[in-house]
């Protein structure tokens, strides 16, 4: 069990707050940086992508868990900003430039998206953003001189100075992007922009009444998820090395929003965790499917069902996702033996009929 | 001097008149309560003036400055902060976090600064910090700082709400029932904490109130609606005397 004994007000901004805070997060930053030095490559690639889903997530995490927007088009973004690096790369243009750009095209795509969205909440948002993928999905197999269209679009190697950025190092190259975005998101989320996108997310009238300009703020998320998903999508485009248009379809959408409510839609760990689980749940059921009753193990869909099946466990017995549950382990640890279980009861909610009346 | 003034405000509901030609002025550093039965139209004259409805004619002025069109997410600006008749809390962030979410109106670095959470956003962030523990003071909130706000009672989140509004730091406060849903100490509570705030902020409050104690304890002027129109205007003893505001409550010919 432990204190925070707090002596001044820098505490609570601080974005590392205890001392054992700093240890393992530097702990894991050091695991991660070692990794590709004693990991077998196949490891490494994995690992890149969850670092890329992680990039993507973060956004989500923006828009989702702390403005309570929920977005079911967002492979368009990550599409924009894929197609963008492609394009940009084939024309000679850098790789930071041209990542840079990408999050920069996909942000202006989000500025569009979000201004129309933002009379709509809930399950109307849901459908406009499920709309608009869809839009984007068909204009790029239909955009053939820019998109190569259903044939696809082969990727150029990154290169940096001169050198090819590819297995490890391309896997560095993921790490620097993503702590960095994780960084300036949690500058974000710590500022008054990060709290008046909470209090939109709680109650839109009183976070107006205290000033907050929801249009404003609204679109604000909209834009930097957006900006987030199309750099993801940017350094996504080189692991796949050949884009076509039914990977940015409602599927890569569903995948990314459930990748965040599991992980714990909330926090930004949220995202991290649940890009590790959406990235490692597949090899998982491949390993178990050679011990199952052939009868189940060779089913087709089998993948579908459990992503399925794991996400109504979520949503239903554990809203608060993997972090969620961590942090209740943690408390009880910590706690241990004085942990009442009344501290794990979930929150009574009050009625909010009549809310202005 | 004239800090509110409401001239000949209507609005309408399709059909329903909810509030009819109403005009009245708060002056500065008073304590204006305004009563009247349910239906009256009270919130929908707060919702008015924190600009969530717009008046179908009639016109509002903040000291002189007309804000009958100002968006509603400049009132805060303006200097008038409110709380609600149902509680419009930040439910799952912390006291704190609500309270310095009162301080919004005080921003002034842009987006880029706060990506980078350079030295200024740092100074202004202590800065609100201070501003919101003086505030956590005054209304005792120190046991409940770093607690959910969904997880605390009524009566402690009736204060919190209280205390959001008096981090905005307003010139004009407006308190929809401070007292409905607490038990008799905690409404007595609310009503020092009212005076004080007059006393030690010099903020002016507009209040709507049930309560006739507290009403009678705080109140400077009171204001008396019913179904909309005003019947009723002046100190507490000649508004609560009035025979239309007793036939109003009690229903009988007075
Ligand atoms: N948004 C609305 N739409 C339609 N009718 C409303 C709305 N808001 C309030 N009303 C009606 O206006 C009248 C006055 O309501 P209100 O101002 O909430 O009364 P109170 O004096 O009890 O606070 C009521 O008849 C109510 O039903
Ligand atoms: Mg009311």
């Amino acid at each position: 069990m432990h204190f925070d004994f707090k002596k001044n007000y820098r505490i609570d901004i601080r974005l590392i707050k205890r001392g054992n805070q700093a240890f393992w997060y530097g702990l894991l930053l050091l695991g991660l940086l070692l990794a590709p030095a004693v990991l077998p490559k196949y490891f490494v690639a994995q690992m890149t992508f969850i670092l890329i889903y992680s990039v993507i997530g973060a956004g989500l995490v923006v828009l989702t868990g702390v403005t309570g927007l929920v977005s079911l088009g967002h492979a368009a973004f990550v599409a924009v900003g894929a197609y963008a690096q492609a394009i940009l790369m084939a024309r000679g243009v850098p790789l930071l430039v041209s990542l840079a750009l990408s999050g920069a095209l996909a942000a202006m795509l989000g500025l569009v998206v979000g201004l129309p969205a933002l009379r709509l909440r809930g399950l109307y948002l849901a459908i406009a953003t499920f709309s608009f993928g869809f839009i984007v999905e068909i204009l790029v197999s239909h955009w053939e001189s820019m998109t190569g269209g259903n044939s696809g679009l082969s990727v150029p190697t990154p290169t940096l100075w001169g050198v090819a950025v590819t297995g490890a190092l391309f896997y560095y190259l993921c790490l620097v992007v993503l702590v960095l975005c994780l960084l300036l998101v949690l500058n974000v989320l710590r500022s008054p922009t990060g709290r008046a996108l909470r209090a939109i997310r709680d109650s839109e009238v009183s976070a107006q009444s205290m000033g907050v300009n929801l249009a404003l703020l609204k679109t604000y998320s909209f834009v930097l998820s957006a900006a987030l998903a199309g750099l993801g999508g940017a350094l996504y485009a080189h692991v796949m090395t050949y884009l076509s248009p039914e990977q940015f379809g409602l599927n890569l959408s569903i995948e990314l929003l459930m990748m965040v409510v599991i992980g714990g839609v909330v926090w930004l760990q949220g995202a991290v965790l649940g890009a590790v689980f959406v990235i490692a749940l597949p090899q998982a059921i491949a390993v178990i499917k050679d011990y199952l009753p052939p009868a189940i193990g060779q089913q087709t869909g089998l993948q579908p069902i459990v992503f399925g099946l794991v996400i109504l466990f979520f949503v239903l017995v554990e809203p608060t996702g993997l972090y969620g549950r961590w942090i209740k382990v943690r408390t009880y640890l910590e706690l241990f033996p004085l942990c009442p279980g009344s501290v794990f009861v979930r929150e009574r909610h009050f009625l909010r009929t009549e809310r202005l009346k | 001097m004239t800090l509110l003034r409401a001239e000949h405000l209507t609005v309408r509901f399709g059909g329903l008149v909810a509030v009819k030609d109403v005009s009245f002025s708060v002056e500065s550093g008073q304590i204006f309560c305004i009563i009247g039965p349910n239906g009256a139209g009270k919130t929908t004259l707060f919702n008015l003036f924190s600009r969530i409805y717009a008046p179908s004619a009639g016109r509002m002025l903040l000291d002189g400055v007309d804000f009958t069109t100002l968006p509603p997410h400049r009132i805060a600006q303006l200097g008038i902060a409110r709380t609600f008749q149902n509680l419009e809390l930040f439910d799952h962030a912390t006291v704190l976090e609500n309270l310095l979410v009162g301080r919004h109106r005080f921003r002034r670095h842009g987006f880029l600064a706060e990506t980078g959470f350079d030295q200024v956003v740092w100074q202004a962030e202590l800065e609100s910090r201070r501003a919101v523990e003086n505030i956590i003071d005054f209304l005792d909130l120190h046991r409940f700082r770093d607690t959910r706000v969904g997880a605390l009672p009524y009566g402690v989140r009736k204060v919190i709400e209280l205390g959001r509004a008096l981090c905005s730091q307003p010139r004009l406060l407006l308190l929809d029932e401070p007292s409905s849903g607490l038990n008799a100490e905690e409404s007595e509570d609310i009503g020092y904490w009212i005076l004080d705030i007059k006393r030690h902020f010099g903020i002016t409050v507009l209040m709507i109130e049930h309560d006739m104690r507290l009403m009678g304890q705080v109140s400077d002027r009171v204001l008396a609606l019913n179904e909309g129109s005003v019947l009723a205007e002046g100190s507490v003893q000649e508004v609560q005397s009035h025979p239309q505001v007793i036939e109003a409550y009690l229903g009988v010919q007075a």
